[in-house]
């Protein structure tokens, strides 16, 4: 899978994700404190980001300028993320516990972010470049 | 009967009018494929290809805020409508300084991206700073008088009015002044970078065309009368074409004399292409000198 693949791919993911959860954020918060107590949000906070940031990191172009820095910005950032609740679960729990009203909003407007520039770099940069 | 034949007309000639409003949208909408796409958006040369580059990049860096803000402008509508009650109902909320550095922070790291960007491409696409991996091949002097533009090939000896010929994948040096007009600027959009010409100053520019064709030239200060006719066409060529335009503009009869000069430097508006075989001994110089109060240029004015 070539980092336009990706793009695309991880692109299109973020955006039909948080479209849904930014205009349902009733049901987003219910699940969200639920993943708190459960094994789900060992899942969701800590599986899943390492397996896309390690699919995204597997493009890793030693931070070139370009649209691959992007990816390996992405790649890298969810890899921490989910090292972060991998290795501390505890502090991860307490902060997500803290700030559990606002982590479904603000998980949709990262995925809006994210969306935007991976389709932007899947989609639009390869046609110029 | 009666009314129902009525209802019949009634509902066709709807149908009709909407027919017509839909072909019409569609025309409208249709007619921008039949443009050509010019310009910057449609590069032919290194540099405009890399500024091309950094405007799409550019404008994608302001959507990551814009488009979200625009999406939750909506889902606010949505979710806050009168006839929705939300449970939560919160009248002394008014600050959170995780959403403060959020909604802050982010727009921060997108103006610093933007700002290593531009310094990044600003020093990168310096028209006075030579394209790396390619030789200069031709030099060119470009003078912008009341309203034409010369160009000298010093080189060669040779030069053109309103008429520029340029050699396809080799890197052009230009050196540009301005004659008897007001600030102007020498653009080809579709080649790279704008850069202004003053009277007593030398600008410099560097270009290189990466595909045969004829581009627009123009002059995109305003400058006075003849402003909107200063335009002027760019065709670029392989090299063996170059070098036969070399050869047939020798065998013009005319030559850039200094009483010729005298003669363009007046004001002419949508001026002819014109081409001289030979051009005075240090012109271009000369014209720069002469805003300086040393030059040795004689005009018959």
């Amino acid at each position: 899978m070539s980092y336009i693949l990706f793009a695309r791919w991880f692109g299109l993911i973020s955006i039909i994700l948080s479209l849904g959860i930014i205009f349902n954020l009733k049901d987003a918060r219910e699940m969200a404190k639920g993943f708190v107590k459960s094994e789900t949000g060992y899942i969701m906070g800590a599986v899943l980001p390492i397996i896309f940031g390690s699919l995204a990191f597997m493009h890793h172009h030693a931070f070139e300028e370009g649209p691959t820095l992007i990816i390996d910005i992405i790649g890298l950032s969810m890899i921490l993320l989910g090292a972060y609740r991998a290795w501390f679960p505890e502090h991860w729990k307490k902060v997500l516990g803290e700030h559990i009203d606002i982590v479904p909003p603000m998980f949709a407007l990262f995925g809006m972010m994210f969306g935007v520039i991976l389709l932007y770099v899947g989609f639009i940069s390869p046609l110029i470049r | 009967m009666l009314m129902l034949t009525q209802m019949i007309k009634t509902m066709g000639r709807t149908l009709l009018r909407l027919k017509f409003i839909f072909i019409t949208f569609l025309a409208t909408l249709l007619a921008g494929c039949d443009q050509k796409v010019t310009g910057i958006l449609n590069p032919k040369g290194i540099i405009s290809y890399e500024e091309r580059i950094l405007l799409f990049d550019s404008v994608a860096l302001m959507l990551i805020v814009v488009i979200p803000v625009i999406i939750m402008s909506f889902a606010f509508i949505i979710r806050y409508r009168e006839g929705k009650r939300t449970s939560a109902y919160k009248p002394n909320w008014g600050h959170s300084v995780f959403l403060e550095g959020f909604w802050w922070g982010i727009p921060c790291l997108i103006i610093v991206a933007l700002g290593i960007m531009a310094w990044h491409y600003t020093h990168k696409l310096d028209p006075y700073r030579k394209i790396d991996g390619y030789p200069v091949s031709l030099k060119v002097q470009v003078v912008a008088l009341p309203w034409k533009w010369l160009f000298i090939y010093p080189e060669q000896n040779i030069a053109s009015v309103n008429y520029l010929k340029l050699p396809v994948n080799q890197q052009v040096q230009f050196f540009l002044t301005s004659d008897n007009v007001p600030m102007s600027a020498f653009f080809v959009p579709q080649l790279g970078s704008q850069i202004y010409t003053m009277a007593g100053m030398q600008t410099q520019l560097h270009l290189l065309a990466t595909q045969t064709g004829t581009y627009r030239g123009l002059d995109s200060q305003y400058n006075g009368d003849g402003f909107s006719d200063m335009h002027f066409p760019v065709e670029v060529v392989d090299d063996a074409e170059m070098k036969a335009w070399f050869a047939s503009v020798k065998n013009s009869n005319k030559t850039l004399n200094l009483s010729n000069y005298t003669k363009l430097r007046q004001n002419s508006i949508a001026h002819p292409k014109e081409f001289y075989s030979g051009v005075e001994d240090k012109l271009f110089m000369n014209i720069m000198h002469y805003y300086m109060g040393h030059g040795p240029l004689k005009f018959d004015n």
